[in-house]
């Protein structure tokens, strides 16, 4: 092996060690105590897959991905989604018997970056699914987790930017597929040049109050109406809970993957160039994979935060004192009541 | 987030050195935005301290934005194209336009084998994604300045390149076949940073379209 070869390291990698690796693992523990104490059971995906099953989904996200052939020749890709391979392994696994659902999952993910995105910090996942929930209680639900994982990492100036991909769709029902798809982007990216006519609508960010005002220009019990209203509700509700700061209607989110069907939504984070988490509901991705049933869920990208979340006291291992004592029996024994107390000690 | 009880933080604005920053001082200067660059200084805040303003190369400004170093920025579509990343839409400014056009030697006679254009160009993404979307395939040499030598010096027939005035063409003997796409200035902000401080930079938007 050359020097070269020693220093080189590939692009999509990630390493933590010491430190980093321990608050990561701490970090990691907490939302998963968060998680269970809410109900969701953790699953894990596994790192690989046939690639065909998940190539419709890929979108202009394909040529992150690794792809590698198996012994028999088959084209796999390396866990590059969570939500897709986790609807995947759900398919698989569940019936109609075991829902509604509720599952998290903490995992590493693996894509291309490229030079300049090397710091996006977008290898390990953390996230929740409610699977079989319809309605608003279980896109509520998810929400009021969010905010409590916001919570959990000291985040309150974290905003959590609410929209709807039913109303997109309901706005741009008559175009076929292949010319909805630059439209969303161009709403994404407030490209109202591009929108037309409907820019005044999904340029819209405030409250429920203004929402509703907008609402009343749309045809009554059309779909937008209706796509519209729902959004409004939910946040109503989340208002009435007196989370008006956390949570802010923006008619601009329409969710880039191609999956979603209801809600999307992103957590925008003061300090960071990119959103946080994202997530939504995706009433027939599941079906896709064998499992007829709506769901939604949300992930964020761990390594994005871990910077900005205090701690607090933390006995980290590198600290550990050394244990008293002449002997190895000495020290073994002054070392178990330590511990008991505590304390990490080594020998 | 800021709150209109503290003082805000101020944005903070990306600009190119060279040949856009002048235009964008004047064009600020007249709506109540005035700033300037002293000592040799990178970084200045503008008289009203609304906006703190960076200093950058031009083809590094989107990957300023794009980090969300500076959250506003300032460029040309050719650049904000070259570098892949997507930005927050704001603002079409009125100067600084220019045409990404394809040029040759005045007495080029086109008869390329077929197969592929050669073509010299500092916008590599471009070229290809331009013909690549006309089904046509491209060898491209990637330049970085004095595109126009090129052609006279046999490196390629062809050049990809801006054009303005096309006085340096006709000074190199050189001619434009076909203007590819007009390129304009626009106000753009790192998407995230938009959505966190959307009413503020609302309101600058608002200032920087007035007549």
């Amino acid at each position: 092996m050359s020097d070269a070869q020693l220093y080189k390291l590939p692009q999509g990698t990630e390493r933590l060690v010491l430190d980093e690796a321990f608050r990561r693992q701490v970090l990691t523990h907490r939302v998963q105590n968060l998680f269970t104490s809410w109900g969701y059971q953790p699953v894990q995906t596994p790192v690989f897959d046939f690639y065909e099953l998940y190539s419709p989904f890929l979108g202009t996200k394909a040529d992150s991905v690794y792809r590698l052939v198996d012994r028999e020749g088959d084209l796999l890709v390396l866990r590059s989604d969570i939500t897709l391979f986790l609807a995947r392994s759900m398919g698989v696994v569940l019936t109609d018997g075991h829902q509604p659902l509720r599952v998290c999952y903490a995992d590493t993910i693996l894509r291309h970056q490229d030079l300049e995105d090397i710091s996006a910090n977008e290898f390990y996942q953390i996230g929740a699914e409610f699977i079989g929930s319809k309605g608003p209680e279980g896109d509520l639900e998810l929400l009021l987790l969010l905010d409590d994982l916001l919570n959990l990492f000291g985040l309150p100036e974290a905003r959590i930017h609410l929209g709807s991909r039913a109303l997109f769709d309901a706005a741009f029902e008559d175009l076929p597929l292949a010319k909805r798809q630059p439209l969303l982007e161009a709403v994404a990216l407030r490209r109202w040049s591009v929108v037309g006519p409907q820019s005044s609508l999904f340029a819209y960010q405030g409250d429920s109050a203004g929402a509703r005002k907008l609402l009343d220009s749309l045809p009554k019990l059309s779909p937008a109406a209706t796509a519209l209203s729902d959004l409004i509700v939910r946040t109503e509700a989340l208002e009435a809970l007196g989370l008006n700061q956390r949570f802010v209607i923006d008619l601009s989110e329409v969710g880039r993957q191609d999956y979603y069907t209801g809600l999307v939504f992103q957590v925008y984070q003061p300090g960071l160039g990119d959103a946080l988490a994202s997530g939504g509901r995706y009433d027939q991705l599941l079906a896709r994979f064998g499992l007829d049933s709506p769901s939604v869920g949300f992930s964020l990208h761990l390594g994005k935060v871990e910077h900005l979340v205090d701690l607090g006291q933390l006995a980290a291992p590198s600290a550990a004192q050394k244990a008293p004592g002449a002997t190895l029996g000495e020290r073994v024994k002054n070392a178990r009541s330590l511990r008991a107390e505590g304390r990490n000690v080594t020998l | 987030m800021n709150t209109d009880k503290t003082q805000p933080e101020p944005l903070t604005l990306a600009l190119p050195k060279g040949r856009l920053f002048d235009q964008v001082q004047e064009h600020f200067g007249a709506r109540g935005l005035k700033f300037d660059f002293t000592d040799r200084k990178l970084t200045a805040l503008d008289q009203t301290g609304l906006l703190k303003i960076i200093l950058v190369k031009n083809a590094d400004l989107p990957t300023y934005v794009h980090h969300g170093i500076a959250g506003l920025g300032i460029c040309g579509d050719d650049v904000v194209y070259e570098s892949g990343h997507e930005f927050t839409h704001l603002l079409p400014l009125a100067f600084g336009g220019t045409k990404m056009a394809l040029a040759a030697r005045k007495d080029h006679v086109r008869d390329d084998p077929p197969g592929h254009l050669t073509i010299a160009t500092k916008f590599t993404k471009f070229t290809r994604d331009y013909f690549h979307g006309l089904g046509i395939p491209v060898k491209i040499i990637r330049l970085d300045g004095s595109v126009e030598l090129a052609p006279v010096l046999g490196l390629a027939p062809y050049i990809v390149d801006l054009v303005e005035t096309g006085s340096t063409l006709k000074a190199n003997g050189l001619a434009v076949l076909e203007t590819l796409k007009t390129i304009g200035v626009n106000l753009f902000a790192n998407t995230a940073y938009y959505k966190l401080r959307y009413q503020e930079i609302g309101r600058l938007v608002d200032t920087l379209r007035k007549p």
